[in-house]
């Protein structure tokens, strides 16, 4: 399966604002005086899997949309008003199969991410709070989108 | 007495935890489906617009995605730090 643009686009746009939390975050143990090399392993295992985690739901998402490959529906129909009979939609094939390629995804990728948790929590080579955090740096990069895309623009 | 109050906090948390992650991981799982599955649609209406509504798609689905793992932190606290911590509490009545 060939990785497409969107989703190298959106993955190093992650990577990037991880890595850049990460290193703040690294800062802030330096800071209050709490850091060691588990810090600094828990940093990468975290972070690294917060990564992963967001490239394989990416390319998840990718084979998702790709279910929907030849076949096109006709464009949506222009509302009459009538609203005493609702329409009921049925779902394609392609839908569903989409819909459970996500669903089985989210249940693998959500083993997987309580795996490394134990991982990081158990293992003393790894400090657990700062892996643990790494696991939320996507959101955070996410919601901080458009606030810097505003602050590029200069508004 | 002591050993059963620790037997009952051990066996509240695992229960506590499992409950967490399960519920927890249920409303993602859903809405994840359910946005992957429209956005098919909207690929099938408009072919010509897959690659912004695979970008938004990714986007939302990492968004949906923190709740379930909002839970399995918790989750993993309730398993791995709140058992010592209520016991020590207990310890010290």
């Amino acid at each position: 399966m060939k990785v497409q643009a969107p989703v190298k686009t959106e993955t190093r746009r992650i990577a990037v604002g991880v890595a850049v939390l990460s290193a703040l975050m690294l800062i802030v143990f330096v800071l209050i005086g709490r850091f060691d090399w588990t810090v600094l392993w828990g940093t990468l295992l975290g972070g690294g899997y917060a990564v992963l985690n967001f490239f394989l739901m990416a390319l998840t998402v990718q084979h998702a949309a790709e279910q929907m490959n030849g076949v096109t529906l006709p464009a949506e129909e222009e509302e009459t008003g009538d609203e005493t009979q609702p329409k009921q939609k049925e779902e394609l094939p392609q839908q569903k199969m989409a819909r459970s390629i996500v669903q089985r995804s989210y249940t693998l990728r959500l083993a997987l991410t309580a795996l490394v948790a134990v991982i990081a929590v158990k293992v003393p080579l790894f400090h657990a709070v700062p892996a643990i955090v790494a696991f939320f740096f996507p959101r955070i990069v996410i919601t901080a989108q458009p606030l810097l895309q505003k602050l590029k623009k200069g508004e | 007495m002591l050993t059963i109050a620790a037997a009952i906090i051990l066996g509240c948390c695992a229960l506590g935890a499992g409950l967490c992650t399960g519920i927890g991981a249920i409303g993602p799982g859903i809405g994840e489906g359910n946005a992957v599955a429209k956005s098919c649609e909207a690929i099938g209406r408009q072919p010509e617009s897959k690659g912004a509504v695979t970008s938004t798609m990714i986007m939302g689905c990492a968004v949906a995605e923190t709740t379930g793992i909002y839970s399995l932190v918790i989750s993993i606290l309730l398993i791995f730090v709140a058992p010592s911590t209520f016991i020590n509490i207990l310890k010290s009545l």
